[in-house]
């Protein structure tokens, strides 16, 4: 068996899989990410939590180290902020060369633990980073892996575009051989979040459950993105509510529906950087927000027609798992 | 004849005192309708309109028996100000928002009445979900307006930006009146983004300082090609991979936001706002170069650009102006 780790900003998610089959026997939620080196300096309180989950999944699942045969960790982990920092491959890569790239660490190398540790390499666009092509640079470190898995485990026609709704929008070109093309990245769920906590909007959306699917809501939204902006609409939503007899879904909805808008420009822009958007599209995060973006993006966006969208937290974990499981095995082929 | 002139916003209080139209004294105090909204009760404001009243009376040495005329402007006329009154429905100009001015008395500030000038809203009958976009008002910046107009001698039609928390556009007519506004959160979203989000590590909480106008042009380019959450992200980028300084990197953002703003004015279904329009810029010096650089290198706005100096009262000089059309001074 072995232990896969996906680690983010904020949290790190540490997996015991069961290799033939991918079953997770066992999982571990930490709340610590590479955030926690910008607070304190120093990784070394990644170190200790990454170390901790390692023991707990051993202990509560009695295996021995000597039974674990490796741990295989992708995402912010192998940034400047994590335990060893990987320069990004440059697209397009797929998973041998993803596979071909991952760092191998001896066991106690790394982490203080007697298991080898495998880091995957995060992937960059292919542009020359200069100011009239700000717009082509992008950047990944853990959604490769998660897009391996969409590969691997749902084995959609190619190309095809994967769209992760997370704190971050990251949309993911898929090539017709089944390599990353390149992503485009939003920080749309941060600025959505930012909107809530700190402006006086949150007034306006508080406290409400997620709205029915509203057409007209939606509508509305990308009719006041398209002519006003973001910033008008946003201000709407507000206005709205001494305006109009609406509920705070609606216009929570409004809102959220008003941030997709502004990500619709995404896809044109995947288009301006050559990549394939033509085929299905997979987007993946939180359901309400899923079904808003599959709204707005197959009502105004020319050609998005065909969406699959990848929404329970079960689903979305077995991503990275699936991903690095088949990494694991290319290296394990070459290996051999 | 002195005159006392409080302006009141969301946050904040100015208050200033004037023997005709001589500056004597300035007071200010971070009050708002904001601790109304918070507090459920308008004692905060009260008191804090209170004190600066007083210390401005003081500082200017008015003498006891001289007359004063008091006038005020802002949301200090919303339900959560001190003196609630109804919106002019626009067109409104000098004449229609002097007509207006409607006395009021809080004898907690002074036992003279205070004469307060009315908030403008767009014209519109009914507001349903196709024509909210339309809808739109101001409580203040009305008076800012008219302030502008006389202090520059700006004739309309024109549109006039006031930068602030909220971006605020304020289109006046051929014949000088206010023909509808349009607001955005732009201000405020800056705040948040510059702060609140992982750009706050890519921009270490700091704002542009100063224009770099490459970077600023830059920031709206994208932001027009890819949208305002992407453009934040590139900032992101170009945090970890260029060696931009800080005020570039501040610069871009600016650039995003501002650029998105004025996609409200070109497109306002509030108003028309033709490209040859006259614009008049205001506000802090880095908001206001930026809006007008964004301006000047956009070939759809085809009319002059005015930047007008920074003024810190141009509400109590639209007060004047408005008490001096309404006979009270």
């Amino acid at each position: 068996m072995f232990i896969v780790i996906d680690c983010g900003s904020s949290t790190t998610r540490l997996y015991l899989i069961e290799p033939e089959s991918l079953n997770v026997i066992d999982k571990v939620i930490v709340a610590t990410g590479v955030n926690a080196t910008i607070e304190q300096g120093s990784n070394e309180s990644l170190k200790i939590a990454l170390t901790k989950g390692i023991a707990e999944l051993q202990q509560r699942n009695q295996k021995a180290a000597e039974e674990i045969e490796f741990i295989i960790a992708s995402g912010m982990i192998t940034s400047n902020l994590g335990l060893y920092e990987i320069p990004h491959r440059e697209a397009p890569a797929g998973i041998e060369q993803l596979a071909k790239h991952t760092l191998r660490f001896a066991a106690g190398e790394l982490l203080p633990v007697d298991i080898p540790v495998l880091l995957i390499p995060g992937i960059k666009n292919k542009t020359t980073p200069q100011w009239g092509e700000l717009r082509g640079i992008d950047l990944m470190r853990g959604e490769e892996t998660q897009a391996a898995g969409v590969l691997l485990g749902y084995k959609p026609a190619l190309p095809c575009t994967l769209i992760e709704l997370g704190s971050t929008t990251k949309l993911i070109a898929i090539n017709e051989q089944g390599e990353i093309a390149g992503s485009i990245t939003s920080l749309s769920g941060q600025v959505y979040a930012a909107i809530l906590k700190h402006t006086f909007i949150a007034a306006s959306v508080a406290d409400t459950a997620d709205a029915e699917q509203d057409k007209a809501v939606m509508d509305a939204a990308w009719q006041s993105v398209n002519d006003s902006g973001l910033l008008r609409t946003i201000l709407m939503t507000r206005f709205i509510q001494f305006a109009l007899p609406t509920t705070a879904a609606q216009r929570k909805l409004f809102l959220e529906s008003a941030i997709a808008c502004d990500d619709l420009k995404l896809l044109a822009d995947a288009q301006h950087q050559g990549f394939n958007v033509q085929g299905n599209i997979y987007l993946i995060g939180n359901k309400e927000r899923c079904a808003i973006y599959q709204y707005i993006f197959s009502q105004y966006a020319e050609g998005a027609n065909n969406f699959h969208v990848i929404s329970d937290s079960e689903s979305i974990d077995m991503l990275a798992i699936t991903g690095a499981g088949a990494i694991a095995r290319v290296i394990q082929t070459q290996a051999s | 004849m002195y005159i006392i002139t409080i302006d009141t916003g969301t946050t904040n209080t100015r208050v200033c005192g004037w023997q005709g139209t001589r500056l004597l004294a300035e007071a200010a105090r971070p009050v708002g309708v904001r601790d109304t909204a918070i507090t459920g009760s308008t004692d905060t404001l009260m008191k804090g309109v209170s004190e600066a009243v007083n210390e401005v009376k003081d500082k200017s040495e008015i003498p006891a028996d001289a007359r004063v005329v008091y006038l005020s402007a802002g949301m200090i006329t919303s339900n959560v100000g001190l003196c609630e009154i109804p919106h002019l429905v626009a067109p409104a100009g000098l004449r229609e928002l002097a007509d207006g001015m409607t006395a009021g008395h809080l004898p907690d500030i002074t036992g003279e009445p205070i004469w307060f000038v009315p908030g403008v809203r767009n014209h519109r009958n009914s507001v349903a979900l196709e024509n909210v976009d339309q809808m739109d008002m101001m409580r203040g910046e009305e008076t800012e307006a008219i302030g502008v107009l006389t202090s520059l001698d700006i004739r309309g039609p024109a549109l006039i930006i006031l930068p602030g928390s909220h971006s605020k556009f304020v289109k006046i007519d051929e014949q000088n009146r206010i023909e509808g506004c349009v607001t955005t959160i732009g201000g405020e979203l800056l705040d948040v983004i510059t702060r609140h989000t992982i750009l706050a590590s890519s921009l270490q909480h700091q704002f542009a300082s100063d224009i770099d106008a490459p970077s600023l042009l830059q920031g709206a380019r994208q932001c027009l090609q890819t949208g305002l959450s992407r453009t934040c992200f590139s900032v992101r980028v170009l945090d970890m991979f260029a060696g931009l300084s800080l005020n570039q990197k501040a610069n871009v953002l600016l650039g995003a936001v501002l650029q998105d703003d004025l996609q409200a004015v070109k497109n306002s279904q509030a108003f028309h706002c033709s490209p040859e329009t006259h614009i008049v810029v205001c506000g802090k010096d880095t908001l206001k170069f930026a809006f007008a650089t964004l301006i000047d290198n956009d070939p759809w706005f085809t009319g002059r650009i005015t930047v007008a100096p920074e003024n810190k009262s141009i509400s109590a000089q639209g007060l004047l102006a408005l008490a001096q059309r309404k006979n009270i001074i």
